[in-house]
């Protein structure tokens, strides 16, 4: 991960956060979409992660990376987008409500759906974020041992259901 | 991506490739956003420091530590042209955004006319030249953007520095203030800049140590370089005389 050279002290730098954002802007809309399913909400999710990042950033401490941080905080916010959505319908997000789109895709986003949080975000962070397993594991809190396995396991039971779509 | 999972899983989300980032709104909410929290304890802001506060295009204001550092200004700078990475910095915030909500926001902002942006303040620093670059917007004030001339560009062609915009409206004081951190790229400064809406030759800083700095004003802007620990207690304008004519304290101080 790029580790970014911020004062313990001080948070993180306005200029710091932006850099990320600017970096890592399409990364962060894609697992938007992940979570989320729809592109608005994904756009306004990044908005509102860096919004609340540069609102925050005397709470970054340094004690992990400033990238790390912000996918932390991206995970909380589309999290909360989630409870908000569940609280008011409990509907499937706008974009993936399978209108039109191909069966496979389908299956596979609904297999996803049914994963442990811990490996549907992990498989998220490593295929839409393109972090490492050192960095998901930062993210999520967990060794990166862990991370491998939960992407392995995530990865098996995903390719065994699309071997099964495929042969149908 | 190699095998069949991957391209699956790949294909399950856009590639957003078109997407552009839009920091300036990213400010703008969270200045909005701090700003409800402190509707219950309002500070006492103009509409110009608002304002000024909400269209920061890359930083933040922070005011900071202890000696001035050596500065030289480059005379020949002023009416430079700003090559197209500062022109697309001046052009970003025009662009539209493809949401209504993000749209009316832009559309109540200044934009700058990125084709009349043209150099005003090269400094020597540490780190080589500090570049402070000025446009006319379209609210009859001006835009104007600081970078570092030695800086790589950022992956999206644009340069990586700090920005703010005014307006026509009358200001609360007659000179504006921010300061700038890089903690990335230059963690050693801060850099200082604003306007002197009245006639004015120099600006001088004065500092929580009791030293003092004195900048120039061109095209009534001015930027300094300070130690990221200095703290700016005032700023004082004087016209060419050397008479005094205008004065700004730090709320903080």
């Amino acid at each position: 991960m790029h580790r970014l050279d911020v004062a313990e002290r001080e948070g993180a730098s306005a200029a710091a956060i932006e850099e990320v954002y600017r970096r890592r802007y399409i990364g962060f809309v894609r697992l938007g979409y992940a979570l989320l399913g729809d592109r608005e909400q994904a756009r306004d999710a990044v908005q509102e992660t860096f919004a609340t990042a540069l609102r925050e950033r005397q709470s970054f401490r340094g004690e992990g990376s400033l990238d790390g941080w912000l996918w932390k905080t991206m995970l909380n916010v589309c999290r909360q987008e989630q409870r908000r959505r569940g609280r008011l319908s409990g509907e499937q997000p706008p974009e993936q409500a399978g209108n039109g789109e191909p069966s496979e895709r389908r299956e596979l986003r609904a297999l996803i759906a049914t994963l442990p949080d811990q490996e549907r975000h992990a498989i998220f962070l490593r295929y839409y974020a393109d972090l490492s397993q050192d960095e998901i594991a930062e993210v999520l809190g967990v060794r990166p041992g862990t991370v491998g396995a939960a992407l392995n396991h995530a990865r098996n039971k995903l390719r065994v259901a699309l071997r099964t779509e495929v042969a149908r | 991506m190699s095998d069949l999972l991957d391209i699956a899983l790949d294909d399950l989300v856009p590639s957003f490739a078109d997407e552009q980032p839009d920091w300036p709104e990213v400010v703008l909410r969270s200045e909005r956003k701090r700003r409800s929290w402190r509707t219950r304890h309002p500070l006492p802001l103009s509409r110009r420091t608002r304002l000024v506060l909400a269209v920061v295009l890359a930083g933040l204001v922070l005011v900071p530590a202890a000696v001035a550092v050596g500065t030289k200004i480059a005379d020949y700078f002023e009416g430079t042209p700003a090559p197209p990475s500062v022109v697309r910095q001046f052009s970003f915030s025009k662009q539209s955004p493809d949401d209504p909500t993000q749209q009316a926001i832009a559309a109540s902002l200044p934009h700058a006319d990125a084709s009349k942006a043209h150099g005003v303040i090269q400094e020597q620093t540490a780190y080589g030249p500090v570049d402070l670059w000025a446009a006319p917007n379209d609210w009859g004030g001006l835009c104007w953007f600081v970078d570092f001339a030695n800086d790589p560009l950022l992956p999206n062609g644009m340069t990586n520095g700090s920005g703010t915009c005014d307006t026509s409206a009358s200001p609360a004081s007659n000179i504006s203030f921010s300061g700038f951190d890089w903690n990335v790229s230059h963690p050693n400064l801060v850099t200082v800049t604003g306007r002197v809406y009245v006639g004015a030759a120099t600006v001088q800083l004065t500092l929580a140590d009791g030293s003092t700095a004195t900048l120039p004003v061109v095209e009534g802007l001015y930027l300094g370089s300070l130690d990221k620990n200095a703290k700016v207690t005032q700023v004082t304008a004087y016209d060419s005389a050397g008479n005094q004519v205008a004065r700004w304290t730090p709320q903080s101080s």
